[in-house]
């Protein structure tokens, strides 16, 4: 063997002892899919609000009490959501009605909320919704707990006002 | 000369009868957990069934060495959800081996085990856990028969989970 061939022969061997030494490995995979429900959910802890005997020219304020309505948002979507405020109609007793420009809402949000409140402390009602609250951007997804905000509503009853039961409905909207 | 060559051709061929393992996934390759409820828990296919086991076959040659193991990469999505969240539970170890790994494990050397080297349910991470390691545990001496595994997935969903479609992918790793 002359030295050209003893060479090879090393360079061979070294190459089969590494090849001896180097780990083989065989891999396979499993495809997993899966999809999270969409949570987007507003709630309130009471449906009605009493003014209760009211005389004509009277003016009662944070209704129904000094806390206010909690209206509870819910939402996974990760998205800017946003609450809104109206009354599907003025209150009204038949053909008498007390004009939004007397029906008045405010509010505040919880502590721990994170975003814009857009009240503006005693709001007149109107039949399209107005923002009232704008999410911060943590609480685009605030599940379990979501976020709380709180209403109230007060009332000036014109002097000229005929008498009556007067009813309207107040309607919370939530939106992306 | 000639007979060099030939001793190096049979070297040779050792070393690639050597390097032949084989792994594959027979059944149930494809989970889908559905739509599921943030803080939701299923089992593939919503309930604990056998059927619904991803089957995962492999052969390894006889005296050397072997590792079996699993990892997932992380979840890809609308927002992040954590490995661990998912976990997987061996329902059958066992195949052409007169005596199946998991078997003789559990039952000729008692009911403790190494949880970090042998794991019949563990939650999944992106670094690879160790469902078989031989050099601990034993390999056959004579038989490179196929080893046969089952496997059921489990997952839990965060009670905060962002709404959307989630995948990932589960990788069987076979190295000798």
């Amino acid at each position: 063997m002359n030295s050209k061939q003893l060479w090879i022969v090393t360079l061979l061997g070294l190459f089969l002892v590494g090849m001896a030494s180097a780990a083989t490995q065989q891999q396979s995979y499993v495809q997993v899919m899966l999809s999270v429900k969409s949570t987007f959910e507003l709630s309130v802890d009471r449906n009605i609000v009493d003014f209760k005997s009211m005389n004509p020219g009277e003016v009662k304020m944070d209704m129904p009490d000094n806390e206010g309505i909690k209206v509870n948002v819910k939402s996974n979507n990760g998205r800017p959501w946003y609450l809104k405020i109206s009354d599907q109609f003025e209150l009204s007793n038949g053909e008498d009605v007390i004009p939004n420009n007397d029906f008045l809402w405010s509010g505040y949000a919880s502590k721990a909320a994170t975003g814009v409140w857009h009240g503006k402390g005693d709001d007149s009602f109107s039949l399209t919704p107005a923002l009232a609250y704008a999410a911060g951007v943590n609480e685009y997804n605030n599940i379990p707990n979501g976020t709380d905000t709180y209403f109230k509503f007060g009332v000036k009853v014109p002097v000229k006002q005929n008498s009556g039961i007067y009813r309207s409905i107040i309607a919370f909207t939530l939106t992306e | 000369m000639m007979k060099k060559l030939v001793f190096f051709t049979l070297i040779l061929s050792s070393q690639i009868a050597f390097s032949a393992i084989s792994l594959t996934i027979s059944e149930n390759g494809f989970i889908d957990f559905g739509s599921m409820d943030p803080g939701g828990s299923e089992y593939t296919g919503g309930v604990y069934d056998y059927k619904k086991s991803t089957t995962v076959t492999f052969s390894v040659t006889a005296g050397t060495p072997f590792t079996f193991g699993v990892k997932a990469n992380e979840f890809m999505g609308p927002a992040s959800l954590p490995l661990e969240s998912m976990s997987w539970q061996l329902t059958y170890a066992g195949g052409n081996m007169s005596v199946s790994p998991w078997y003789r494990h559990l039952y000729q050397e008692g009911v403790s085990y190494e949880p970090n080297i042998v794991k019949p349910t563990g939650y999944f991470s992106s670094n690879e856990q160790y469902i078989y390691d031989s050099s601990v545990h034993g390999f056959p001496a004579t038989d490179s028969g196929a080893y046969q595994y089952q496997f059921l997935w489990h997952i839990n969903i965060p009670n905060n989970q962002q709404a959307g479609n989630y995948m990932t992918t589960i990788m069987f790793t076979l190295t000798q």
